[in-house]
């Protein structure tokens, strides 16, 4: 399980952006870019395959991918039970 | 060892086999989550028997379930990833108490990580195939902070900027290069690179998102993860090139609402996105070759 500590804070936009420039303020020159806006330098075309749930399930989420491109993660099942969950999506 | 790079056979949408086979949970446990596979096909996760509560569990390519057990004095544990060898690393807790660090060898054997001095809580994201594990201890301030175990134990805590009040570390490839993210004092958090000696670097974000947030770095530096914005409310999953430019991934047709969890040494990303159905599934993100040979991949 993850503990996800770090994300409980929430800041309004206008606060973001007076951190943005404390932020970097504080950052070396050699560590851009920008932590808040990047301009794609490439682009990419890419799309998104949906992997599916397993059989009667409703949800699912990958969470690793080895380098023969099977795929872990977990699905609800047709009872709607959480499982640990393997696939195979590609190379 | 550097991953082979043999020529990438592609699939079109439809052709995927998808999440299709349940792993099933320990005896005794009603669910379960993967969390890790390695390029043995040995997978690691948890069985749970309630929501958020369980015991680290390995399945062997065989399909054999292990109980990887936690240590004493912790009645729970969770395995967050496993390296090439068999190594794991992960959690061992109890409800409602403190966290801890925990490597389990090849053999089973596990090892209490500890903390940095004065902390009291600590757990491992990542491990990589020198058995460098990473993840995040509390200080003797309270305040989390990424760190680095070296393969005998010992902890190093990974320097932020002064201007940052927190740390966490979410990944470390085989070069030894860790992702994470920094936080700063009204609870903003952005992406982070460390370098093998420890030295540190922005990342980029996205427009309108406020927050980043990386979950893993694969061999050749890219990494993978999600951007938020301060509603918490939005989601887009990221691509970061070694460069430090961040790339809006997408979603599934649609949606932009998805999150990247891993990306392989072959480029291959996978993690979450919404459907058109408003339903949370599972996805792998198909990049052309060219795209990832001109991101270093």
């Amino acid at each position: 399980m993850r503990i996800k500590s770090l994300s409980s804070a929430r800041v309004t936009a206008g606060v973001a952006a007076a951190a943005t420039a404390l932020l970097l303020a504080g950052v070396p020159a050699s560590a851009a870019p920008t932590a808040t806006t990047t301009t794609p330098a490439t682009p990419l075309h890419i799309f998104a395959v949906d992997l599916g749930t397993l059989p009667g399930g409703t949800s699912s989420q990958a969470t690793s991918v080895n380098d023969s491109g099977t795929v872990v993660g977990f699905s609800t099942n047709a009872s709607g039970t959480q499982f640990a969950a393997l696939g195979r999506s590609g190379y | 060892m550097r991953p082979a790079r043999s020529s990438r056979r592609w699939v079109g949408a439809g052709t995927s086999a998808g999440l299709i086979i349940n792993l099933g949970a320990l005896p005794g446990y009603t669910r379960s989550s993967a969390d890790g596979i390695n390029n043995n096909g040995t997978i690691v996760g948890e069985s749970d028997s309630n929501q958020g509560v369980g015991i680290a569990t390995q399945w062997e390519p065989n399909g054999t379930i292990v109980n990887l057990g936690t240590l004493a004095g912790y009645t729970y544990s969770a395995a967050a990833e496993i390296d090439s060898s068999g190594a794991v690393a992960g959690s061992v807790y109890n409800l409602g108490g403190a966290f801890r660090a925990a490597r389990w060898s090849p053999s089973g054997t596990i090892t209490n990580l500890g903390t940095l001095p004065g902390g009291s809580s600590s757990q491992a994201e990542g491990i990589n195939d020198s058995g460098v594990v990473v993840g995040y201890s509390s200080a003797a301030g309270g305040q989390l902070t990424a760190v680095r175990w070296a393969p005998n134990g010992q902890i190093v805590q990974l320097p932020i900027p002064s201007i940052f009040t927190g740390s966490i570390a979410e990944s470390v490839n085989a070069q030894g290069v860790v992702v994470g993210r920094v936080q700063n004092s009204i609870g903003q958090y952005f992406a982070a690179r460390w370098a093998p000696n420890g030295s540190f670097a922005l990342l980029g974000g996205l427009p309108g998102y406020t927050d980043s947030d990386p979950s893993a770095i694969n061999y050749y530096g890219l990494a993978v993860g999600e951007v938020t914005s301060s509603s918490g409310q939005v989601a887009a999953a990221t691509l970061w090139a070694p460069s430090g430019s961040a790339f809006n991934l997408g979603g599934l047709p649609g949606t932009s609402y998805a999150g990247a969890a891993a990306i392989s040494s072959q480029g291959a990303i996978v993690g979450w996105s919404e459907t058109a159905a408003g339903q949370i599934h599972a996805v792998r993100w198909i990049l052309p070759s060219a795209t990832l040979t001109a991101l270093g991949n």
